[in-house]
């Protein structure tokens, strides 16, 4: 079960960084680069913040092995974050 | 350098059509100052007006063959035009004037349809065989100069400049959805998109035949980027760079006007403006831009360029407020949407040129699409190679392929950028790999506009129809798009030919020379280090320009974006969001444009970056561009300024 705070957050920094609402549309499972939601600017934002607040560095892995989702970011972040690093 | 109008078939009176003609050739008055002329007859009326440059009191227009069969409507400079006419001249043609227009009259004449093959130059014209009522439209290699065609009522409309239609009556303009699509998302129109509805670019390389209600359509060249035979050693190489782009500007250089140069600073402005300096008995007239920005500002490398030449040397200082104050009339003469404000300033610097008595400048557009300057064609070197790559190669070229960039560059930097590469090692847009980054970026500018579903289908179909292009390399394809694109569609459009003519100016390209093409894809990759771009051009003039010219490597010529609109127009926020106009343009997803619009104008300035800029200029030119065009206001309806002859060739006009 995904982590609620870590979805909320991440939530609301991908709509904020790229003007949209999570809906109908662009849902959580959604591929966020085919949406045009992330882009390479946006992608490097993304790894800077998630660095920055979660203390986990998006690498290549993420891309290369599951879906550029919110799901699938949520996912990553949880199994690589080191414990008590959450919301640092 | 001129510009073209004319109205061909349908049912229409002629009798109006010497109104018509002047109508039309008003809007574009600006491409040629200084004569204008018409030919009418009950199918077809069509004028130029001319820039005078070669054979200034002979060149009139339209030029007629001797027997008053043949008329043509030109806008263009053939360089090579006087080994044609000495060709010609041995094959018994008689020449009334010096003229490369009437050069270009007498090759149709004599070898048809197949002299557009020899002709080196920039050119668009019609031809008319007022026998068989047929006429001809035909574009150049590279798509330097416009032309636009337009169907209405069972008109065919054409001209160099859209804005020409406005002068047509019931004529209206209204944007094609499916066309701005692929617009925002490849950040030009394609070949023969306009952006507006039943308004086409005849495609560079092609032509238009129209005869009663037949129409033929066809290409007279491809773009050919297949590498010929290596030379021997590098040293070879170099020498054939220096001798074809030598002959590129000797031909250039053919004017009977004074030729300046524009030096940007950059490399390859700076290897035609010593060419063209070793090759002027006086001083060369030198014409740049300067930005408050020190980001942008390369007046250090343009002051020692200068220096160092001796050249009578004009700089323009341009602040984000006169970008601002420009942008509307310099869209009005770009005609289509912008991705960013970079042509403006050039559009003050055409100006300032003309202010200063000169009427032709020489570029160095082309360089980066020829000898692969553009960062782009490094990612489509390395994507190619990626499975072959270790992790360590795969780090190393990315550091190497945009190290102007802020997110390329710094500690662990590429790392970062790794994950991102590998997303794009799969082709998932058939045919368009390279670009697949760049055009996924452009989604975010898409998203302005409603029922935007597929816009890269246009650009999908166009590599689709080339025959030849899929057997490409990769980094050829790149060079196709990028010639095919960004160059034709923005750099020497909106940024090139209508900012410069927009003053009466007329810019060359060195670099676009068929033979100096051509010379490039066979050297290209041959010698050494591909991640070092324009490796050959630098080791051709290392010795002749300053050294930090050459040093400082690839540097985009970039203008502010939004921020100065921010600074010196707060109001234009309001101008955006309102609902009324939004309405009327009828194509935005407002919801969207207006959490941009916020978002440029509350910031903060940090989260404005290229995809935000890039999407705040398409959506205010889209503003002018529903004013000027949809909106008509940018129809001129005064007389022309000079003086129109007319060659009457009407049913109404001959004697009873």
């Amino acid at each position: 079960m995904p982590d609620a705070r870590l979805t909320a957050e991440l939530k609301s920094y991908l709509e904020n960084e790229a003007l949209f609402r999570f809906d109908d549309e662009i849902t959580e499972d959604t591929d966020l680069f085919k949406a045009g939601v992330l882009d390479s600017f946006g992608y490097v934002s993304l790894m800077n913040h998630v660095r920055e607040r979660h203390g986990v560095e998006l690498g290549e892995d993420l891309l290369d092995s599951v879906l550029v989702s919110l799901r699938g970011i949520v996912e990553f972040v949880e199994a690589h974050a080191v414990h008590g690093a959450n919301g640092r | 350098m001129c510009g073209v109008a004319g109205v061909y078939g349908g049912a229409r009176p002629s009798d109006g059509h010497r109104d018509l003609i002047e109508g039309m050739l008003r809007q574009i008055e600006h491409r040629g100052p200084d004569e204008a002329g018409c030919y009418l007859d009950d199918r077809l009326a069509m004028g130029t007006v001319r820039l005078s440059i070669i054979d200034q009191a002979g060149g009139s227009q339209p030029v007629g063959s001797a027997d008053g069969r043949w008329w043509l409507c030109y806008n263009g400079e053939l360089y090579n035009y006087r080994e044609l006419r000495r060709e010609l001249h041995g094959l018994g043609v008689r020449f009334r004037t010096d003229s490369d227009t009437e050069v270009v009259l007498q090759a149709w004449l004599t070898w048809g349809r197949s002299c557009l093959s020899r002709f080196n130059g920039a050119f668009a014209f019609a031809v008319y065989d007022s026998l068989t009522g047929e006429l001809t439209l035909a574009r150049d290699r590279f798509g330097k100069r416009p032309l636009f065609v337009a169907r209405h009522g069972g008109v065919w409309l054409f001209a160099s400049e859209m804005k020409a239609f406005l002068a047509y009556p019931g004529f209206r303009f209204s944007f094609d959805q499916e066309q701005l699509a692929s617009i925002f998302a490849t950040w030009t129109p394609l070949p023969d998109q306009s952006g507006y509805r039943d308004v086409e670019q005849l495609p560079m390389g092609e032509y238009l035949c129209l005869r009663g209600d037949r129409v033929e359509r066809g290409r007279w060249t491809a773009l050919d980027l297949e590498p010929g035979p290596a030379p021997a050693s590098e040293e070879e190489a170099v020498e054939l760079v220096r001798a074809e782009l030598a002959a590129a500007v000797d031909v250039r250089l053919r004017s009977d006007v004074e030729v300046g140069v524009y030096a940007s600073g950059g490399l390859d402005s700076s290897i035609i403006t010593h060419l063209a300096a070793e090759r002027q008995s006086g001083p060369l007239r030198t014409f740049s831009l300067e930005f408050e920005d020190a980001a942008v500002d390369e007046s250090a490398e343009q002051a020692a360029l200068t220096e160092k030449l001796g050249t009578r040397h004009h700089a323009l200082r341009v602040r984000d407020e006169d970008v601002v104050r420009a942008f509307p009339a310099a869209v009005k003469h770009a005609e289509v949407p912008a991705f960013r404000t970079a042509f403006v300033p050039m559009y003050l610097l055409a100006e300032r040129v003309r202010q200063s008595g000169i009427k032709v400048v020489l570029s160095g557009e082309g360089a980066d699409e020829a000898f692969l300057g553009y960062g782009i064609f490094k990612d489509a070197l390395l994507l190619d190679a990626w499975d072959d790559l270790d992790e360590g190669a795969r780090l190393d070229r990315i550091a190497r392929i945009y190290p102007y960039l802020p997110h390329f560059s710094g500690e662990g930097a590429p790392r970062r950028m790794l994950g991102l590469y590998r997303r794009f090692t799969e082709e998932y847009l058939p045919g368009l790999f390279s670009h697949q980054m760049r055009f996924q970026n452009g989604r975010f500018a898409v998203r302005l506009l409603r029922d935007a579903t597929a816009p890269f289908d246009a650009a999908q179909r166009l590599v689709a129809g080339e025959p030849g292009y899929h057997g490409l390399g990769t980094v050829q394809k790149a060079q196709w798009l990028e010639f095919r694109t960004l160059l034709a569609g923005y750099l020497l459009s909106t940024q090139g030919d209508r900012m410069t003519l927009g003053h009466g100016v007329e810019n060359r390209c060195p670099f676009l020379d068929p033979a100096v093409v051509r010379l490039a894809a066979s050297l290209n990759h041959r010698f050494g280090d591909p991640f070092d771009e324009k490796y050959l051009l630098k080791r051709a003039y290392a010795d002749v320009l300053p050294e930090r010219v050459v040093a400082k490597g690839k540097f985009p010529y970039r203008a502010t974006d939004s921020a100065a609109f921010v600074q010196a127009w707060p109001d234009f926020r309001d101008t955006l969001t309102d609902q009324s106009t939004l309405d009327e343009i009828g194509v935005f997803d407002t919801r969207f444009v207006r959490a941009l619009v916020d978002r440029v104008f509350d910031g903060p300035a940090e989260r404005i970056g290229t995809k935000e800029n890039q999407a705040f200029t398409l959506l205010a030119s889209l503003f002018w561009l529903h004013h000027w065009f949809v909106r008509g206001q940018a129809r001129e309806s005064s007389p022309l300024r000079v003086g129109l002859r007319v060659v009457d060739r009407r049913t109404s006009a001959l004697p009873a």
